[in-house]
């Protein structure tokens, strides 16, 4: 079972503990990270570890909850991270939920919330922010692959016609670097969308129209020859 | 009036050289690299003259030079290949494969020079 990682952002110390004791009371949760400022956090959603999701304190207050959000989600983990707002209560009106989401929220918990109710909007909002990284993927390498076929091809034809490719060969790999370089998550949608390329791929058309350089033409050749005669008809 | 393809990546050396083929009185129409050029070539256009790079991203001088080579559609375009100072071991062997059609001219390229280039070029053989 993959577990979720999570920063809480709340300067309540009290608050953040409470939550942060709630979350690892239960398997589903992996790394639980502490911070008290929005700095903080965008400093954490920079590294290499992975966030799935991240608890925004109503304390903050929304002229920093929205401000924070939208750069969170500039960064390299935050992009597709799930953002649940913590707010102070259920009795919170619909105007203060509608709020929360035009912030740029995934998901609302409220306080005081049970172990099974954290589970459960933890769950809903990964799957939102599954969504938004399939989507992004998706189109990302639908983009990428048909740049590596047309790129395969013609190394391809570099080679068959007798020359050893350098420079074709190196953007070749490069741009099978940047699919090596995707996340494990995206290798599902890579063959998905690599297969449907491959099986619609057109059959190269330079093939048939190419030959294998073999020296002069005949016409030069004649004209080399005529050439020769009138230097050495010349000389004479 | 005719055709050139200009093949070179280089914003500033792009320009003064299509200056100085315009100069001559040729129609020039640029590539920023050599895959470029190839999918210019390949679309149907014609085109007298190839004057190009060596050192390109995406597909250099000679893998281009190479394509035209061995098609039948672009045998015979001739091709003037302008080149630093860096690119001497590639040129030789470029001079070795490809003698036919080909003339090569050292950056920074000199005007006369280039011209004699390309004037030997339309009759190569007279």
């Amino acid at each position: 079972m993959k577990k979720f990682n999570a920063l809480i952002v709340d300067n309540d110390m009290a608050s953040r503990m409470r939550l942060k004791q709630t979350a690892s009371s239960v398997v589903e949760f992996g790394a639980v990270t502490l911070l008290s400022t929005p700095a903080e956090a965008i400093s954490a959603l920079t590294l290499s570890t992975p966030i799935d999701v991240v608890f925004v304190s109503w304390r903050l207050g929304p002229d920093v909850i929205r401000p924070f959000i939208q750069k969170a989600k500039e960064t390299s983990q935050g992009q597709d991270a799930a953002y649940i707002s913590v707010m102070k209560s259920a009795s919170e009106g619909n105007a203060s939920v509608a709020q929360v989401m035009m912030d740029g929220a995934d998901g609302i918990l409220c306080e005081p919330f049970s172990v099974d109710q954290l589970v459960e909007i933890t769950r809903l909002s990964t799957k939102v922010r599954g969504e938004r990284y399939e989507s992004r993927e998706r189109a990302a390498l639908s983009l990428l692959i048909p740049d590596i076929l047309k790129q395969l091809d013609l190394v391809a034809h570099i080679k068959s016609s007798g020359l050893a490719p350098e420079t074709s060969l190196k953007v070749l790999r490069e741009l099978c670097q940047r699919v090596k370089d995707r996340d494990e998550r995206s290798h599902v949608i890579y063959y998905q969308i690599a297969l449907n390329a491959f099986e619609n791929a057109p059959v190269p058309h330079f093939e048939a129209k190419t030959k294998n350089y073999g020296g002069v033409s005949s016409r030069v050749k004649k004209r080399m020859e005529q050439k020769m005669q009138r230097d050495l008809s010349g000389k004479v | 009036m005719k055709k050139v393809l200009l093949v070179e990546d280089d914003s500033v050396t792009r320009t003064l050289l299509k200056r100085m083929i315009e100069g001559f009185e040729y129609d020039v129409t640029e590539a920023l690299n050599g895959k470029i050029a190839w999918e210019t070539l390949c679309s149907g256009e014609s085109f007298d003259l190839v004057v190009t790079d060596i050192m390109m991203p995406d597909m250099d001088g000679r893998e281009l030079l190479h394509l035209m080579r061995v098609d039948d559609r672009f045998y015979e375009i001739p091709v003037v290949i302008v080149s630093g100072e860096l690119d001497k071991n590639m040129l030789s062997r470029i001079a070795e494969e490809y003698p036919e059609y080909t003339r090569f001219q050292e950056k920074p390229v000199n005007k006369a020079a280039l011209y004699n280039a390309i004037s030997s070029l339309e009759d190569p053989l007279s």
